[in-house]
């Protein structure tokens, strides 16, 4: 039996909170660039594009990143190595504020992926951590800086964020 | 992005029926409007002879066939269809798309679904899975739990809590629901139940009879921005069908919280299904606990639909047609006398609205009269009033044309009779009660007895006194101004009191007692808008300017009955249409909610009042018409205008009275068009029967097909040769049809008669030619008799086209010894053959 | 049936039929055009002083119910109704709309074409009122010679503080008049609420430690508060989540910086889409409002604009850039009105909880 933990009305409120609290710790919006971790990082992440885009009039860069080929289990490396990590190469991170997006924080071990595939893309002024949901059980000393819902969860439990893009609806269930 | 959407086809709403008559075919209107002027090629499905959409889709376009899959399948192979949709057509389009989504059909055709999206229509289509999704989203709705022992009977019941109600699953006999107010009811009910289940198993159910039934119409756009356009409530408790039940609009004993939850609730419920359009949904409310029930989701334009907008004046039709196009509810721009932000604004008005519903029943002396879960209405008409006692009291006014038959007797009644009565409504209810308020039964008691708010007593009660006072002081300043405060009209006061109308007026405005129309607007007075319908009042400033120039008054049917009202509604509608492009400024009065008539695109101006000669002379007053224009036969009415005002009165069609009747039978006929010395021949009719009692009067003639299937090979140049002389020699003018009778294998004219409103639509959609058009142009003296006539050569027999009378009497349980009569028809049912004889 | 009049300081006069209580009294004059609810406006604190019209035509149908109160007692001046039902349906049967007035001394008017009313006060402005036995000169003269009381807030608030206990965060509640919604919705969410006076010191708002702030609405011209309270929210906000509404929305933008108007036609009732900036949607609330945060008015760098008025363009919440601060101008709990909002107090709990987890 799965458990609604987020409904669509708080999943919304988190978005708008976290977008917000964006603004207050960034001082604005300027210098900023959003990364979405794929596959749900990134609708979350144009989720927060589009807020801001509404409360500032300006539209904030956004890169879509694939963390498969840095991941440290990733067993494939032949194969992955010649996939592109960003949906934007050209955009230039240099001295700039990146917001990371991904809808759950569990271990840490994507973040530091992802963390991994910015440093090969240049040096941004600061790196911050987004997530819709923060599980705990991390494996890595990884904090997120802005966070939807903390759910103390379980190993054994089974957290799935699904967004209305994909998945026809919004909402977090713990199975 | 997505293909831009060049065609639609619209699913209509089939013959009219119970709980069906034009509100669908005036949404479809309003829609097709809109649409066309955006370059949207329309297609319709429909067999309803009396649409206004009929007469104004082109040919090509129309398919006049009934509404079910094979058919629209059909027209979905042969023609480019980008997008289809069922909000015009109710339950049974419904249906019919949930079927063509399940065979692929609309996916292979890559058409859009306007207004609910496939999962939708399959949850409107699937119960089950309806119950089960609203359950999963914490909406509460009466379940059923089926059980086969007393045990479960038990927990599930104190899980639902008592009073519960029980019934057999499929009964060895025909038995009721029992209700169960504690355990050992319980016992009983559930050993009987599952003794006589054939398949040992009971279903129990929360009982809700007593829970007061409330409705509202709601909107949503795309992003899911919503709007609670109108809210209903019920007079009756659950346990009557809301048709059946007197309705207030906007509710008026809801407190915030229990009004803000049903709002919550219409939103969830119209987010779960994702509509983009209109929704009315129906619930109960336990007025104890403040729990709130859906018992019903109607996704699609209906009789409440057209209820909301008639009574507030918030576009409902127009912006849910562009809500149906993926429009945003802010991007939508209306017309020029709207204020702009109507749209977005949430309506609330400053007058109230009252929906009395009209049975059948004189017709069927026989009838079981009890009002039930059961839908028994065939009419309905509002009242629209700034105060509760004048919203009912106008209600009532419009249910009956003639005052004296707004307040019958019931003095002979006895109290057991009464209290019967009460605890067992009729038709009769609201009378009753009115009677029972005059014996001065206490309020309280009667809400007791009837589990109807003290609300609705105290204003009958309001209303009873108010009489009684009038009744005291004749010709009073003060009784004058109570009356039209409580919406009695003078009509009754002329009743009352035995005095001339007119007189009532003069006394009424020297005491500077003016009548006032306020406009039917959405914002309560907020805002200024020009929105062309009205209500009347007695109050300080009167808001409906003289229409400039010269002006025409249609006096509707208002409420429906059986007969051919539905078809008057299509007649009075085409009158105005014509008026209007003849330079008229054309003003309706109507309070039929769901008459096509009263929509904004068919008239300059819409009065919502009773139809009586008091309230007729007020506008008459108000407006100074260059004609009044009466469509239909209504003696009463008719004698009363002339008797009361020098105005130029013209009836469409004529009386029948001017007919020549040698013989009440018929078996074909010869319609005729005659003007000045023309006698033009139009077409054949050939007459049917639904029933088989081979009575070939004309009354129960209720089927007519063209052109009339000769088999006698009859010589009908010389029928007719015999026909127009006899025209010539009665001196008939205008749209006539000569029946024929066999006499002894012969044909021979029965009667001549002005042709019946039902056959002139018919005949227009047989000939191609809007006869109504015609009949006012030669009213008013402005008939192109030459295009007429290229017109009338151009008539194409090639077709076999039928309509067919639709009779009520399965529906109310009438089986035996009814005969279908033309006076008996609920609507009825266009065909077209191929004609077997060309 | 003793007839009466509604005076206007503009010289109209409408005349009525008195119910509740025959005083005669003076205030500004409001119409409300909410469907339901008249218990709760009645009771509802930011009328204090105030003449209230319904523009709904029937009222007291559902007499005066233990459950409407959005305060105990009632200080508007006045009731202005096109029709007055008289029904009593609580425990006793014996409270209906008209009883509940006249026990507070409260004259009801009934019988006034509160549509002309409207229209009347839209084209004209807003102005005082007398419900009067008479309309002669002398009343008149009386109307226009009243000023009206401006202690609004200290005649409603409270000034001792009190506790209304919860497990869940403490919160507290400055009072400027506040009603029992905000409460409600604060209790609904196990709140451990403190309702302190609205002219509190920081410190000794500190010194509660609280989890939350919570500005309450109230009656009045926010102009005329002490400029103490506007420092104190200035330092506040940048020590505790805030929410504000209403009044304390308007006083919340003043500290900031933005400026304040009166409304020439103020706004109350529910019927007015409000957008939603940041997520595009559109929603319906209560709003009883004579004031407003000029447009254009807010510093840019300090406040962001979350909430708009798609009818009359006023802003309807503002939020600091810098603070997880924020404001609406309506009333979230509704009551009477829509509770489309309310989950704007789930907004405020989570940013606590938010500002916790840093």
């Amino acid at each position: 039996m799965s458990k609604v933990v987020i409904d669509s009305m708080a999943m919304q409120r988190a978005l708008t909170r976290i977008t917000y609290e964006i603004i207050e710790r960034n001082k604005g919006i300027n210098n900023l660039v959003l990364v979405g971790i794929k596959t749900r990082g990134v609708y979350l992440a144009k989720r927060i594009q589009n807020r801001l885009e509404q409360l500032e009039n300006t539209s904030v860069p956004i890169v879509e990143l694939d963390v498969t080929k840095y991941r440290d289990d990733n067993k494939d490396k032949e194969k992955t190595n010649n996939q592109v990590a960003f949906s934007e190469n050209n955009i230039d991170i240099n001295n700039q504020n990146i917001v990371l997006i991904d809808d759950v924080l569990y271990t840490g071990r994507t973040v530091r992926a992802a963390l991994g595939a910015i440093n090969e893309l240049g040096r941004p002024n600061r790196i911050s951590l987004a997530v819709l949901i923060d599980r705990g059980h991390r494996e890595l000393p990884i904090r997120a800086d802005f966070v939807g819902k903390n759910i103390p969860s379980s190993q054994k439990e089974k957290i799935q964020v699904l967004v209305n893009e994909i998945d026809g609806k919004d909402v977090v269930e713990i199975e | 992005m997505d293909k831009k959407i060049e065609s639609i086809l619209i699913l209509g709403g089939g013959p009219s029926d119970f709980g069906h008559e034009s509100e669908q075919d005036a949404a479809a209107f309003q829609a097709f409007d809109i649409y066309k002027k955006m370059g949207i090629n329309i297609y319709l499905i429909d067999n309803n002879p009396f649409s206004i959409m009929l007469e104004k889709i082109s040919k090509e376009n129309l398919f006049i066939k009934p509404i079910n899959t094979s058919n629209v399948e059909n027209i979905i192979e042969n023609n480019q269809i980008d997008a289809i949709t069922a909000v015009f057509g109710g339950k049974t389009a419904l249906k019919v798309l949930g079927r063509l989504i399940k065979k692929d059909i609309i996916k292979n055709n890559n058409i859009k679904l306007l207004g609910l999206d496939d999962n939708s229509v399959e949850l409107m289509n699937n119960n089950f899975k309806l119950r089960q999704t609203l359950i999963d989203q914490n909406v509460h709705i009466i379940t059923s739990n089926f059980v086969s022992n007393y045990e479960e009977a038990l927990s599930i019941s104190n899980k639902i809590g008592f009073p519960v109600s029980v019934k057999s699953i499929d009964a060895k006999v025909k038995i009721n629901r029992v209700i169960c107010k504690n355990v050992d009811e319980l016992i009983d009910a559930v050993d009987d139940g599952l003794d006589k289940s054939n398949v040992n198993k009971v279903s129990i159910e929360k009982d809700i009879v007593g829970y007061k039934e409330i409705e509202t119409v709601t909107i949503r756009d795309k992003n899911g921005n919503k709007n609670l356009i109108s809210s209903l409530e019920n007079m009756n408790p659950v346990g009557i069908n809301s048709t059946d039940s007197v309705v207030f609009s906007p509710v008026q004993t809801l407190t915030d919280s229990q009004y803000q939850t049903m709002r919550n609730i219409s939103f969830k419920v119209i987010e779960i299904l994702r509509i983009k359009g209109v929704c009315h949904i129906q619930f109960s409310l336990n007025v104890e606990t403040d729990e709130i029930f859906v018992l019903k989701i109607n996704p699609y334009f209906n009789m409440s639909t057209a209820l909301s907008s008639n009574s507030n004046g918030y576009p409902l039709e127009y912006v849910a047609s562009y809500l149906l196009l993926n429009y945003e509810i802010d991007k939508i721009e209306l017309p020029n006398n709207y204020n702009k932000n109507t749209a977005l604004l949430e309506p609330i008005s400053d007058h109230i609205t009252v929906r009395i519903p009209i049975w059948p029943f004189d017709e069927f002396p026989k009838i079981n009269r009890k009002l039930s879960t059961k839908i028994k209405t065939i009419g309905s008409a509002i009242g629209i009033g700034r105060t509760p006692e004048a919203a009912l009291m106008k209600a009532l006014r419009s249910s009956e044309s003639s005052p004296k038959d707004i307040f019958p007797d019931y003095s002979d009644l006895t109290e057991d009779e009464i209290v019967s009565e009460l605890i067992h409504p009729t038709n009769l209810q609201i009378l009753i009660i009115f009677e029972a308020v005059r014996r001065k039964y206490p309020l309280s008691d009667l809400t007791e007895i009837t589990k109807m708010n003290i609300f609705y007593f105290k204003i009958i009660s309001n209303i009873v006194d108010g009489i009684n006072e009038i009744r005291k002081n004749k010709l009073n300043d003060n009784s004058i101004r109570l009356a039209h405060k409580l919406g009695l009209g003078d009509s009754i006061l002329s009743e009352i009191w035995k005095i001339d109308v007119n007189k009532i007026k003069d006394i009424s405005n020297t005491i500077n007692n003016h009548l006032t129309y306020k406009m039917i607007e959405p914002s309560a007075g907020e805002f200024d808008s020009q929105i062309n319908s009205f209500y009347s009042s007695y109050e300080s400033f009167n808001e409906s300017k003289k229409e400039q120039g010269k002006s025409v008054l249609i006096i509707g049917k208002g409420k429906n009955n059986l007969g051919p009202n539905v078809a008057s509604d299509i007649y009075t509608s085409e009158m105005s249409i014509r008026l209007h492009e003849l330079g008229f400024k054309t003003i309706i009065l109507n309070n039929n909610p769901n008459s096509v008539s009263l929509s904004p695109l068919i008239s300059d101006k819409q009065y919502i009042e009773p139809i009586q000669i008091s309230d007729i002379l007020d506008i008459i007053n108000n407006e100074n018409p260059k004609y009044v224009f009466i469509p239909g036969n209504r003696h009463y009415l008719i004698n009363s205008l002339n008797n009361n005002s020098k105005i130029n009165s013209i009836i469409l069609p004529p009386n029948q009275k001017e007919s020549v009747i040698y013989s009440e039978k018929g078996d074909f006929a010869l319609d005729y068009l005659v003007i000045d010395s023309k006698i033009i021949p139009i077409t054949s009719v050939g007459f049917g029967s639904e029933s088989n009692n081979n009575s070939k009067n004309i009354e129960y003639l209720t089927d007519y097909y063209v052109p009339f299937n000769n088999n006698h090979n009859y010589d009908l140049d010389k029928l007719s040769f015999k026909a127009k002389t006899l025209i010539k020699k009665e001196n008939i003018k205008g749209l006539i049809q000569v029946i024929f009778e066999y006499s002894n294998g012969n044909p021979k004219i029965a009667s001549i008669r002005p042709l019946r409103i039902t056959e002139t639509i018919f005949l227009n959609y047989i000939t191609n030619i809007n006869w109504i058009n015609v009949l006012i142009d030669i009213s008013i003296n402005q008939l192109d008799i030459d295009q007429l006539l290229n017109k009338i050569n151009e008539i194409n027999n090639s077709e076999l086209i039928k309509m067919e009378g639709i009779f009520p009497f399965k529906s109310l349980d009438l089986t035996d010894n009814v005969l279908p009569t033309r006076s008996k028809e609920i609507g009825a049912k266009l065909s077209i053959k191929k004609s077997p004889n060309k | 049936m003793k007839k009466r009049y509604l005076i206007l300081e503009d010289g109209t006069s409408f005349e009525g039929v008195s119910f509740g209580s025959d005083a005669t009294k003076t205030g500004e004059l409001i119409i409300t055009s909410n469907i339901n609810g008249y218990q709760e406006t009645i009771t509802n604190p930011i009328y204090h002083n105030q003449i209230v019209a319904f523009s709904q035509s029937s009222i007291g149908n559902i007499g005066i119910n233990r459950k409407n109160y959005e305060s105990i007692f009632s200080s508007i001046q006045g009731v202005v109704v096109n029709e007055y039902t008289d029904i009593s349906i609580n425990h006793l049967k014996k409270l209906s709309l008209g009883t509940f007035l006249k026990q507070r001394e409260i004259p009801g008017i009934e019988g006034i074409d509160t549509r002309q009313l409207m229209k009347h006060i839209n084209k004209n402005g807003v102005m005082k009122a007398s419900i009067v036995d008479v309309n002669d000169e002398h009343a008149f003269n009386q109307l226009n010679a009243t000023v009206l009381n401006n202690q609004q807030i200290q005649t409603v608030a409270i000034n001792k503080p009190y506790l209304i206990p919860g497990s869940g965060k403490t919160i507290i509640v400055l009072d400027f008049g506040l009603k029992e919604g905000i409460l409600r919705q604060l209790s609904k969410r196990n709140c451990n609420i403190v309702v302190l006076p609205w002219n509190s010191a920081y410190q000794d708002i500190i010194n509660l430690d609280p989890e939350g702030i919570v500005l309450s609405t109230g009656p009045g011209n926010p102009l005329e508060v002490n400029e103490e309270v506007l420092k104190t929210i200035k330092l506040i906000q940048t020590k505790i989540p805030l929410f504000a509404m209403g009044l304390g929305h308007e006083l919340f933008a003043l500290a900031n910086g933005a400026e304040i108007i009166k409304l020439g036609i103020g706004h109350h009732g529910s019927n007015h889409p409000i957008k939603k900036i940041i997520t595009n949607q559109i929603i319906y609330a209560n709003q009883s409002q004579d004031f407003a945060v000029k447009n254009n008015s807010t510093d840019l760098k300090n406040l962001i604009t979350t909430h708009i008025d798609l009818i009359n363009g006023t802003v309807q919440g503002l939020r600091h850039r810098e603070y997880p601060a924020f404001t609406v101008q309506f009333s979230p709990d509704g009551a009477a009105g829509p509770n489309d909002s309310a989950d704007i107090f789930d907004e405020f709990l989570e940013s606590i909880n938010s500002k916790r987890g840093q």
